[in-house]
């Protein structure tokens, strides 16, 4: 059986929610930015979604589904802006949001098939930290946890 | 765009070259387990994670988890170059997720080292297209200044 290989959106944003929670203190007061800065980056999906349309089960969200975003060229993009916000926004908020981000990256790295070196190379990474059957019922699972939790917290 | 086949690893540089000579040296008569290095290095990245996790709570618990990064970096390297013949998709895995790593530390401590790491993710694109490894050492900076100043 094959499975979907891929963290979905919303976990991105629970996770982001709950360790900014962690590390910061106030994710509520945060709410927006996160949820902005941890989906974002899946927004290269859309361009996908309409490309492969009703092939999407058969072509699933494999690295394809993402742009260069997603990869190394993208990090470098995102953090030039946010080097640059750091003079006009509040330091709080930048980290808050350059996290957010960065956990996004390092998520679908290591769960799930990348292409990091993306456009230079199509070299695809998977890591293999556990097996494909797993990542799929701990998507699932994790979603379900959290989503219960964070509407009860907020 | 290159093709995967014909992608060459980027050769380190005269002083990369020494400090891998002495670290190899070094580590030629440990005992170090078989297992897959990506896994390894995805290990680095969980780590990180948990370093700026705990470290609102304890200090000396997130230096440990920082110590574990490192060490994690250097295991890749050394568990690769004995049993594994090293290749451009180790060197891809290596690189990337020691810029994650890097990412997830620094966006928390942000000035000046997300400076650095921006620098660091430009280097390392750098270094792939023109097949020299340049890359900063900021991790293991930043755990000298961890361990002096904020410990």
């Amino acid at each position: 059986m094959k499975y979907l290989i891929f963290m979905n959106t919303i976990l991105h944003f629970l996770l982001s929610f709950v360790f900014v929670d962690i590390i910061f203190g106030n994710a509520k007061n945060y709410i927006l930015p996160i949820l902005l800065f941890s989906v974002i980056v899946d927004l290269d999906h859309i361009p996908y979604l309409l490309k492969v349309k009703k092939d999407l089960i058969k072509k699933r969200f494999g690295a394809e589904s993402r742009s260069i975003f997603h990869e190394l060229v993208g990090l470098f993009v995102f953090s030039l802006i946010f080097c640059i916000s750091f003079f006009f926004l509040p330091l709080n908020l930048i980290r808050i949001i350059s996290f957010c981000l960065v956990i996004h990256i390092s998520i679908d790295f290591l769960f799930g098939t990348t292409r990091p070196f993306y456009p230079f190379s199509n070299k695809k990474i998977f890591l293999g930290l556990f097996s494909k059957r797993f990542i799929y019922l701990m998507d699932l699972f994790l979603t379900l946890i959290l989503l219960i939790f964070v509407i009860g917290y907020v | 765009m290159f093709k995967s086949k014909n992608i060459i690893k980027p050769k380190r540089t005269f002083l990369g070259i020494i400090i891998r000579y002495f670290i190899d040296n070094l580590t030629k008569k440990f005992p170090l387990p078989k297992i897959n290095p990506n896994k390894v290095s995805g290990l680095s990245v969980i780590f990180s994670i948990t370093f700026v996790l705990t470290f609102g709570y304890s200090k000396i618990i997130s230096f440990l988890f920082l110590f574990l990064v490192i060490f994690c970096d250097f295991l890749d390297g050394a568990i690769s170059k004995r049993y594994y013949k090293k290749n451009i998709e180790g060197y891809i895995v290596d690189v990337t997720s020691d810029r994650i790593s890097e990412g997830i530390i620094f966006s928390f401590f942000f000035f000046p080292w997300f400076y650095l790491f921006t620098l660091n993710i430009f280097l390392t694109i750098w270094s792939f297209l023109n097949k020299k490894h340049i890359i900063l050492p900021l991790r293991q900076i930043f755990i000298i200044y961890f361990g002096f100043f904020v410990l």
